[in-house]
């Protein structure tokens, strides 16, 4: 523990100080399906999901070996979360909901057209996903509970939304975000509305010392910070923004189009781009201490594919 | 693959006058008629050139997929002065509109999904139902588009080298980039869009509701990937993200299959709006040369920096393409992307003769004005340029209009030299006139055209800068579009007709007013399309005892048909779909006043009246409502063509008799082959909804339509609900002409065609 904790020091140095800038390297630059989400059990242990239109992807590894676990038939896959890797639950297009336990990969797909853009694992025994429609347009947001046992729908106030992309935790708070700038924060079946004070897209949720750090933007990219009593814009950015995670350190890493990545200070709005080998739409990051950073994605543009992915790794030092 | 190749040879069109080494003034880009492309593009290019103008000037109907909510029916619907592509008259200004949720987000609520454009018009409905809550408008005049497209070429690290955004040199200018996906803004006012493919299809999807596919993105990685590495050298990769839009796939639900424009349609277009030029600057005298000394020493070169670098050479367009904040005036727009409300690009200066109204809300009549009302990181150089004396600040306009374009009048469509048509062409005098009253015809002619402007009596709220706004179809004089459509309306309550506080709703208001909306309560919409007033010197000279002859309004012949004189006071109604004005004279006046809001003498005509805008009345002189007048009473008809299949002519008219059709379209009327009877009739929907705006009139009668020239006034009806003819006679005549229908109804499809083409001939 001693020495894992020195490396956690370390790594929190390497990732967040600033005293580099971070370089990231493509370690898989023609994936066979886009990689859309990225996220690790721990530093040697990291997944990402994606693939193709009718043919849902699932990848285990870390650094640039990487292998494909088989999954059920199921569609795109949009989000991947876990509390550990014995619990691990994958979203996709078509209501696809996947569960990898102990005993594999379970299918516990919705049976609904709408698509689900986001997951969220607290325990065995609570998990959030939410998404809605796959296309622009219709007020169709939906948000499910897990309760250890079933999939239940959570009952949404009144919105016009077309859809909740993503969910986190924030603090002891469930975060519900999607289009039109509707924010929602609950746990179980109860949610309450933010006033987010936007109409922008929210597109992923990370947490920050007990606050919603939030990006999104379509046309042009915003990042927000704040808590259950509204958001502050603390940032911009020239493009469209899906990937956040913090650094530490008053630090956070964005992702977005055309192989936008970006460092912001989270207390002056700062931004600092990353060199990216290659253009393509960045739709995830993740990093933890100790764990080298990742951002994966493809060639999302396109609305029907076929995908092909990427995935960046920058390394700890 | 096939639409990138297609791409490719477009870009690779210029390469021949490539380079930067070309001299400042003399660039291969200019054009010297409007509508031009540059030079130098190769033979298929300028096809492919010329079928984008095509593509500018379609109009689409509701068949062809508009709507189902819209503004116009055709790109140059807004682009039209002087030509196909250039800038848009006031009529044809539109807004954004956002309105406040309760957090304070300000959300789009424009018609058409997720814009923030209004959209005046619905299929169906007539009129786009306007939103309660709207609290934001921002008003947009369609700028011109001539060398725009040139912009493409400018790379980034050109624009990008100007940004100042915390004005660190503190000279008080402080531009900065708008952006796109990741690119960096150049069209727009705001510079919200930084490829020309995004510019058009926003515009196909927010201004006609027609949906397209995204061109550049057919294959894997998007066709950047698919090229060879020398070629995108040589193509400059950033040109071709300009040209290429990523977006999605536009879809809407009237029914017809997306995308309604195909790709090589769209790929034309693109062609047309990317190589079209900007007009040529004239030599510069004397005067020119020391306002352009003036344009720099005010400063107005810190914004409108005189050259960009481009791939293709030097572009004189005067402007940085960035965003700067023009202060508090303007602080009611929206924020747009990454620019704040008061916050727009640079206006291009080349060819700055060729607008007017000014700025993009069309705020300012004139250039001084433009230029005084330039505020925040502009103000300093509008007050040096009001510390000029008069002479300097003449010569700083002088410099200006110099741009390209000088000699272009922006306020007429008809551009100086234009050939007159002649007697017996459409457009044409009636008859031969002798030199002053040809003189007059002329004037009226003029005055027919020429947009009124604010300071003219026109408004405060109106349907129409122009006479010719809505009657241009095919030719000055003739019909309009559906997107000239008159909004009637009002409340049906237990079977009681109560009118609203104007007699249609406008479409348009001056600049600082909202549009007005349909009162709380409005019921039923009714549209009015605008007739074609070709030949209305010909039936003002029609005899009351001839249209009177044919009435029957008791049906004492027993046809079923019973056509009755609509009276207007002493005399007969003959103009308007309910015959509600006698005179040329007077529909000229109804038509100034409900249209225009422009006023005239009430000695010439009691269809005049008084309006509350700052102007006083008349408006419009005494002797520009003559030459008026006098124009109209004068206009000849519409000339009969050779029908292309004569035999199926013949037969379309033996139809048209069989039919009963000329019952009420008559051939002859006191001699004039107008197709008419000018009397009412009861033919409208018996299950319609229908305005009742006209006392002691049926809302199911209308007047007999004129049939002559009616192939060119499509969409058809009073209400232009019927694109093609036969959905006319199909959708558009009940009651006395049921038995009409029935018969064509009937016909085979084949049959209907011989009808069509015999109504097309007249």
């Amino acid at each position: 523990m001693p020495l894992r904790s020195s490396a956690y020091t370390l790594a929190l140095l390497g990732l967040s100080a600033c005293s580099e800038p971070l370089r990231f390297e493509e370690v898989w630059a023609e994936a066979d399906g886009a990689l859309v989400s990225v996220w690790g059990s721990s530093a040697e242990d990291v997944w990402t999901v994606g693939g193709q239109i009718e043919d849902g992807g699932l990848w285990r590894g870390s650094e640039d070996q990487w292998e494909a676990v088989e999954v059920p038939e199921v569609g795109l896959l949009n989000w991947v979360h876990g509390s550990s890797a014995d619990d691990v639950w994958i979203g996709g297009i078509d209501g696809a909901l996947l569960h990898v336990g102990p005993n594999g990969v379970t299918d516990h797909s919705l049976g609904v057209e709408d698509a689900i853009w986001g997951v969220l694992s607290l325990s065995p025994t609570e998990a959030y996903a939410v998404g809605g429609s796959s296309a622009w347009g219709g007020a169709s947001a939906r948000a499910w509970h897990f309760d250890g046992s079933a999939w239940a729908e959570i009952v949404i106030a009144t919105t016009e939304a077309s859809s909740l992309f993503k969910v986190a935790l924030v603090g002891d708070e469930v975060w519900l975000i999607g289009a039109g700038g509707l924010a929602l924060v609950g746990r179980g079946d109860s949610f309450a509305t933010v006033p987010t004070g936007t109409s922008e897209d929210l597109v992923t949720v990370a947490a920050v010392n007990g606050q919603a750090l939030i990006v999104g933007g379509r046309v042009t990219g915003s990042v927000f910070l704040g808590d259950a009593d509204g958001l502050d814009e603390i940032a911009t950015a020239p493009s469209g923004l899906f990937g956040v995670q913090d650094l530490g350190d008053g630090q956070a890493l964005i992702s977005g189009v055309r192989g936008y990545l970006a460092t912001v200070d989270l207390e002056t709005g700062e931004s600092e781009i990353i060199e990216t080998p290659n253009e393509r739409l960045l739709h995830a990051v993740w990093s933890s201490p100790g764990a080298h950073a990742y951002a994966v994605g493809g060639n999302l543009e396109s609305s029907t594919g076929p995908y092909s992915g990427t995935l960046l790794v920058a390394r700890a030092p | 693959m096939r639409h990138m190749r297609i791409t490719i040879s477009i870009l690779l069109a210029l390469t021949a006058c490539g380079g930067n080494a070309l001299p400042d003034r003399d660039l291969p880009i200019w054009a010297d008629t409007p509508g031009d492309p540059i030079d130098s593009l190769d033979a298929a290019t300028l096809e492919l050139f010329e079928r984008g103008r095509e593509q500018m000037v379609r109009t689409f109907d509701e068949p062809g997929g508009l709507g189902p909510s819209f503004n116009t029916d055709s790109c140059a619907g807004c682009h039209q002065f002087p030509v196909a592509g250039g800038s848009g008259p006031r009529y044809r200004d539109f807004w954004l509109v956002q309105a406040e949720r309760d957090d304070g987000a300000l959300i789009d609520v424009g018609t058409n999904g997720e814009s923030p454009v209004r959209n005046l018009y619905d299929l169906p409905a007539g009129h786009t139902a306007e939103p309660d809550n709207a609290s934001v408008y921002a008003r947009r005049n369609a700028p011109n588009a001539m060398g725009i497209g040139l912009f493409t070429f400018v790379s980034e690290d050109e624009i990008l080298s100007r940004e100042d955004e915390d004005d660190r040199n503190g000279d008080g200018i402080s531009g900065r980039a708008n952006y796109e996906q990741g690119e960096v803004g150049r069209f727009g006012y705001k510079s919200q869009a930084a490829s020309l493919e995004s510019f058009n299809r926003g515009a196909f999807f927010n201004q006609m509701g027609i949906t397209t596919d995204p061109l550049f993105y057919d294959v894997p990685d998007g066709p950047v990937a698919a090229l060879s590495p020398s070629l995108l050298d040589y193509l400059m990769p950033s040109a071709y993200a300009q040209v290429a839009a990523t977006d999605e796939p536009t879809v809407d639900d009237d029914g017809v299959p997306d995308p309604e424009v195909s790709n090589e349609d769209q790929e034309a277009l693109l062609v047309f709006s990317l190589y079209l030029a900007p007009l040529r600057p004239m030599e510069a005298g004397d005067a020119e040369r020391a306002g352009a000394k003036l344009f720099k020493k005010v400063g107005c070169v810190d914004c409108h920096v005189p050259v960009l670098d481009s791939t293709i050479g030097k572009l004189p367009a005067y402007t940085d393409l960035l965003l700067h904040d023009l202060g508090s005036e303007f602080a009611g727009d929206l924020d747009v992307a990454l620019a704040d409300a008061s916050e727009f690009r640079t206006a291009p200066l080349w060819n700055v003769s060729l607008h007017g109204p000014y700025l993009h809300d069309g705020r300012a009549e004139t250039l001084e004005e433009a230029i005084a009302l330039h505020g925040g990181e502009g103000e300093a150089s509008a007050s040096s340029f009001a510390e000029l004396d008069a002479e300097g600040q003449e010569q700083l306009l002088a410099f200006l209009r110099g741009l390209g374009g000088w000699d272009t009048d922006n306020l007429n469509l008809i551009q100086p030299g234009e050939v007159v048509p002649g007697v017996g062409e459409n457009g044409g005098p009636v008859r031969a006139l002798d030199g002053a009253e040809y003189e007059l015809w002329l004037r009226g002619r003029e005055v027919f055209d020429r947009s009124a402007r604010t300071t003219e009596g026109l408004g405060p709220f109106f349907n129409a800068d122009s006479c010719r706004a809505c009657h241009q179809d095919p030719v000055l004089g003739g019909a309009g579009g559906i997107d000239t459509n008159v909004i009637r309306y009002g409340t049906w309550t237990d079977g009681v007709f109560s009118a609203g506080p104007t007699n249609a709703l406008p479409r348009v208001a001056v600049p600082g007013e909202r549009p007005m909306r349909l009162p709380d309560g409005t019921n039923v919409i009714e549209l009015r399309n605008p007739p074609t007033t070709l030949g209305t010197g010909a039936l003002d000279a029609i005899s009351d005892a001839a249209i009177i002859a044919g009435e029957d309004p008791d049906d004492l012949d027993g046809d079923g048909i019973s056509g009755r004189v609509r009276m207007v006071g002493d005399l007969v109604g003959r103009y308007g779909w309910k015959a509600n004005v006698p005179t040329a004279a007077d529909f000229a006046a109804d038509a100034l006043l409900n249209e225009l809001g422009q006023t005239i003498d009430p000695s010439y005509s009691t269809f005049t009246g008084t309006d509350n805008d700052a102007h006083p009345d008349p408006e419009l002189s005494g002797a520009d409502y003559e030459a008026l007048s006098f124009y109209l009473a004068n206009l000849g008809p519409p000339q009969p063509v050779e029908p292309e299949d004569t035999a199926a002519a013949s037969a379309g008219e033996v139809h048209f008799i069989a039919a009963g059709c000329d019952s009420c379209h008559l051939p002859d009327l006191g001699g004039v082959p107008a197709y008419t009877d000018l009397l009412l009739h009861d033919v409208g929907d018996p299950n319609g909804a229908f305005v009742d705006q006209d006392p002691g009139v049926l809302t199911t009668e209308y007047r007999t339509a004129p049939l002559w020239g009616v192939r060119d006034t499509a969409p058809y009806l009073h209400d232009g609900r019927a694109p093609t003819l036969i959905d006319a006679v199909l959708s558009g005549h009940f009651g006395e002409a049921s038995a009409a229908r029935s018969v064509i109804e009937a016909l085979s499809e084949s049959e209907q065609h011989e009808l069509e083409a015999y109504l097309e001939s007249l």
